[in-house]
């Protein structure tokens, strides 16, 4: 690469001025550029460093030694005299700058690429030696001009210990600190999985760390699809970093040669290693990446976020409609009681939340058994059983019927929850909890997706942590009216208003009768929905005779007694429908939207189409509440038509792994998921709040699928 | 606070756009396009079907394009190849809101001023076939064999510069990889790194 005959080296040597310091900056469009030596002289036998300064403009970049997707890596050509030689380039870590749907790996700002040359030992003390070097750049924003610049400098040769240059020893000290170092206290492995390359930083040391961002950059091209986002997972023994691999992967041999980076470091004052690693094939590690417990994006949120979040979450769920009426029952219960002894209230409120915290957990509990066992399933996976759902649908109407005043068992709605009411009140709060967590369970709030994602992924003692926030939450309206009872005095004395109240609540009671009634038809079909209308008729006529049965004789009473219990029995056995479903379902896809699956998906990405894709359940009332009031909405309609935006739908309201494992992918446990992927891309996809608004969906499609 | 504020807005976050770099490759079939030609002519990939097709991405802004126009290295190579009766299609995909962009008009020319004789110039203003063959640098170079088949997929040479005193030192890659199919034998070399300025894609 000597672009210039010694010679004329001498020549140009001889004729220009001799500048003991550092080439003058030169100007070139949208950079600066300088030569700088470490020290104003040389040493015989003693390295010296020499950084080439490159300053460029706003927004403009010059490459690393692998440019990513363009672009060219600046060089340097040494002309020096005999004796002497220049290492390679000492690059810093670059960072990753997008332009467009690419993405190229350089510096931005001002950069010092530091250079060592090696000293002759027999030099004279007292001459002076030439350095002259070329540097070649690139430098690039929307447009790229390649640059140049020639300097050359003379270094008196000295015995004494040369002096440092005044102005710029500092920042070459600072950047030789920051160059990237060999990796220490952490293991490294790669390997290929499916379409990914996985990186894996393993260390005793591992949990003591607080690594929120890791990026892998390849010496050379062809490892990875540049663009694709790079995905951070925390594992049991560290963390893991998933990035596409690019197509020209098959013909690389060799180990894995590059640099990663990690934000905010690896350690005290590491931020770069350098990675040089083996790549093996997954098959021969795929069973312990099964067993490990690959974090969701959400690992970053920390324990403590995520507890806030479930405790907010919880205290949410009391606002939902299948929610609401049975805790406003509980709350009246509350002022019932709270002529009471202050005491006893708050024994109350607790036995409540206790009873809240234990049903949570045994739900939480069988889930991760479960899922131990390897079956696929998510959060809400209570509602995918049709014989749960209808089990809540007699519940409700029970409930409700109650509530309307068709029947009275003591005052107390929730000795209703069992004949096992007993002799005890506070069995009977606790029993309340449990009711309100059954009913809760389904409802997925804001907030909470977030949450239980980051619980199911965690190790057994933090996902119960996650859960009795969630719990704690849930009960916290109880425990504030328990504790502060002053609060409670604020609502109206006991009166009539409580009846009509209670009688209005039945109404909403109804209407979650009739949801569920819907699900159950979307699970098991019309023929199942009719039985269960029937089966409600039968408990509705049953518990009407028992209410008359209070004011017979004691004969009839026994008479109307049984014939109320056959109704019951007859009316549950006969609505029972089968744990079997799917054939009879009729699938949530029509019009423009196509049913989801890895292919179609797939398929349309590979057509270069945006994709916008609705993790739904019919069970589901956050989704449903989207779908009619955003996803159908004609804005968004017309906007999905005009961006030629495909639309596809992954139906969970009966058991499916594929999609359980699709939301798992990306991080999540339960619907609704909105997931948005950009056109012409195969980059991760852009998720959407769970609370949807037609201005978020039409933004997220103005950025997958922008206007042509 | 500030941690779950930052997760909110993780949350929220646009992800980065990417390109389908896995769509084209050696041994893969070429993806099937028509586009218009700069003379309003449809070009379609498969009616060239039993000849060699070159696709070369180009973009006349761009100083490594410049480098191989300037020599005549480009010009030269495309004749030698449409001689042997090889298909050479430019393609353009630079977005019309670039300012890189170039309508037929001024294409035909800078085609003309280039002395630049490909068998047809298509522009691909939506990048939509770019990205479909994954076409990352200008230049960018593919040859698809009769069968249709990619057999080369990368840079033009060996020495990614800008500079025109590398080309008679650089190894032609699309060159030999031509010179080993029509002469029957496999492609020793079929995929290397592309280099030049990025394809201006409409974001």
């Amino acid at each position: 690469m000597l672009w210039l005959a010694p010679p004329l080296i001498i020549l140009i040597t001889a004729l220009a001025p001799i500048t003991p310091v550092a080439a003058d900056p030169v100007q070139r469009p949208h950079i600066e550029a300088e030569l700088i030596p470490e020290k104003s002289s040389l040493r015989p036998g003693e390295p010296l460093t020499v950084a080439l300064r490159l300053k460029m403009e706003k927004h403009w970049h010059t490459y690393w030694k692998n440019p990513g997707d363009s672009g060219l890596p600046t060089r340097i050509a040494w002309a020096l005299p005999q004796g002497f030689s220049a290492g390679p380039i000492q690059w810093p870590a670059p960072r990753r700058i997008n332009v467009g749907p690419l993405t190229n790996f350089g510096y931005e700002g001002e950069i010092l690429l530091l250079t060592d040359i090696q000293v002759p030992a027999g030099l004279a003390a007292g001459s002076a030696v030439p350095i002259t070097a070329r540097a070649d750049w690139l430098v690039c924003e929307a447009i790229c001009i390649p640059g140049d610049a020639t300097f050359s400098f003379m270094l008196p040769v000295g015995n004494e210990p040369a002096a440092a240059d005044p102005k710029w020893a500092k920042a070459i000290e600072r950047t030789r600190e920051q160059l990237p170092r060999e990796l220490e206290g952490w293991n490294l492995d790669a390997y290929l999985r499916g379409n990914d390359l996985v990186l894996r930083l393993s260390s005793a040391q591992a949990k003591l760390t607080r690594i929120h961002n890791l990026t892998l950059f390849p010496d050379q091209d062809g490892w990875i699809a540049n663009a694709s986002p790079q995905r951070m997972f925390r594992t049991a023994g560290g963390y893991e970093v998933r990035v596409a691999t690019a197509a020209a992967i098959r013909s690389k041999s060799g180990p894995l040669t590059g640099l990663i980076v990690a934000e905010p470091g690896l350690a005290k004052g590491i931020s770069a290693a350098v990675v040089e690693v083996p790549v093996e094939s997954a098959t021969a590690l795929a069973d312990e990446i099964l067993e490990e417990p690959a974090l969701s994006p959400f690992a970053d949120l920390g324990l403590l976020a995520a507890l806030g979040l479930a405790l907010l979450g919880g205290a949410i769920l009391n606002l939902m409609p299948c929610v609401f009426p049975v805790v406003s029952i509980k709350v009246l219960g509350f002022i019932e009681q709270a002529r009471g002894k202050p005491a006893r209230l708050r024994a109350h409120g607790l036995a409540f939340a206790a009873g809240v915290m234990v049903s949570f957990w045994v739900v939480a509990g069988i889930l991760r058994a479960l899922r131990a066992q390897g079956e696929a399933l998510g959060w809400g996976y209570q509602l995918q059983s049709p014989p749960v759902v209808a089990a809540l649908a007699f519940l409700f109407f029970v409930l409700a019927l109650n509530l309307s005043g068709l029947f009275q068992v003591g005052s107390s709605l929730q000795s209703l929850a069992g004949k096992l009411r007993l002799r005890n009140d506070y069995a009977d709060s606790a029993l309340a909890g449990l009711l309100a967590t059954l009913v809760a369970t389904p409802c997925t709030v804001p907030f909470m997706g977030a949450a239980l994602g980051f619980a199911l992924t965690q190790p057994a003692i933090v996902a119960m942590l996650v859960f009795s926030a969630l719990a704690l939450g849930m009960s916290s309206p109880y425990l504030l009216l328990c504790f502060w009872p002053a609060l409670i005095r604020r609502i109206p004395r006991p009166g009539r208003w409580m009846e009509t109240l209670r009688q209005v609540l039945a109404f909403p009671l109804y209407l979650t009768v009739v949801w569920l009634a819907w699900v159950l038809g979307r699970q098991a079909g019309v023929d199942a929905v009719a039985r269960l209308l029937a089966g409600l008729t039968l408990i509705a006529a049953a518990l009407w005779l028992m209410g008359r049965w209070r004011a017979s004789t004691e004969t009839g009473k026994r008479a109307t007694m049984i014939a109320a219990l056959v109704l019951a029995v007859v009316g549950c056995l006969f609505a029972w429908p089968g744990n079997k479903a799917a054939e009879a379902v009729a699938d949530e896809v029509s019009g423009p939207w196509k049913r989801w699956s890895p292919a179609a998906l797939a398929s349309a990405r590979a057509e270069g189409r945006a994709v916008f894709v609705d993790f739904t359940a019919a069970w589901c009332v956050t989704c449903q509440v989207n779908k009619r009031l955003v996803l159908e909405s004609d804005a968004v309609h017309t906007r999905f038509e005009q961006r030629k935006v495909v639309q596809l739908r992954a139906d969970w309201t009966n058991q499916d792994a594929q999609i359980t494992a699709a939301l798992r992918d990306l991080g999540r446990i339960g619907v609704p998921v909105y997931a948005v992927y950009a056109a012409g891309s195969l980059g991760a996809p852009i998720l959407l709040p769970e609370l949807l608004t037609k201005e978020r969906v039409l933004r997220a499609i103005d950025e997958a699928a922008p206007p042509s | 606070m500030k941690k779950l504020v930052a997760a909110l807005l993780a949350m929220s976050m646009a992800s980065l756009v990417s390109l389908a770099q896995a769509a084209a490759a050696p041994g893969q079939a070429a993806p099937e396009f028509s586009l218009v030609d700069i003379n309003g002519k449809m070009q379609k990939l498969s009616d060239y079907r039993g000849k060699y097709v070159v696709l070369e991405w180009f973009n006349s802004e761009c100083p490594f394009v410049q480098k191989h126009y300037e020599s005549g290295n480009m010009q030269s190579l495309q004749a030698r190849y449409t001689q042997k009766g090889v298909v050479w299609l430019g393609v353009n995909s630079t977005s019309p809101r670039h300012s890189n962009f170039r309508d037929p008009v001024s294409s035909q020319a800078i085609l003309k001023d280039w002395k630049s004789a490909p068998t047809a110039f298509v522009l691909d203003p939506d990048g939509k076939v770019g990205k479909q063959y994954g076409a990352r640098t200008t230049p960018h170079m593919y040859v698809i064999d009769p069968k249709g088949t990619l057999v080369y997929v990368g840079g033009i040479d060996d020495k990614p510069s800008t500079s025109q005193r590398d080309i008679p030192t650089a190894k032609n890659l699309v060159a030999v990889a031509l010179a080993e199919s029509l002469g029957g034998k496999p492609v020793g070399t079929p995929s290397a790194m592309p280099y030049g300025c990025s394809v201006k894609y409409d974001n």
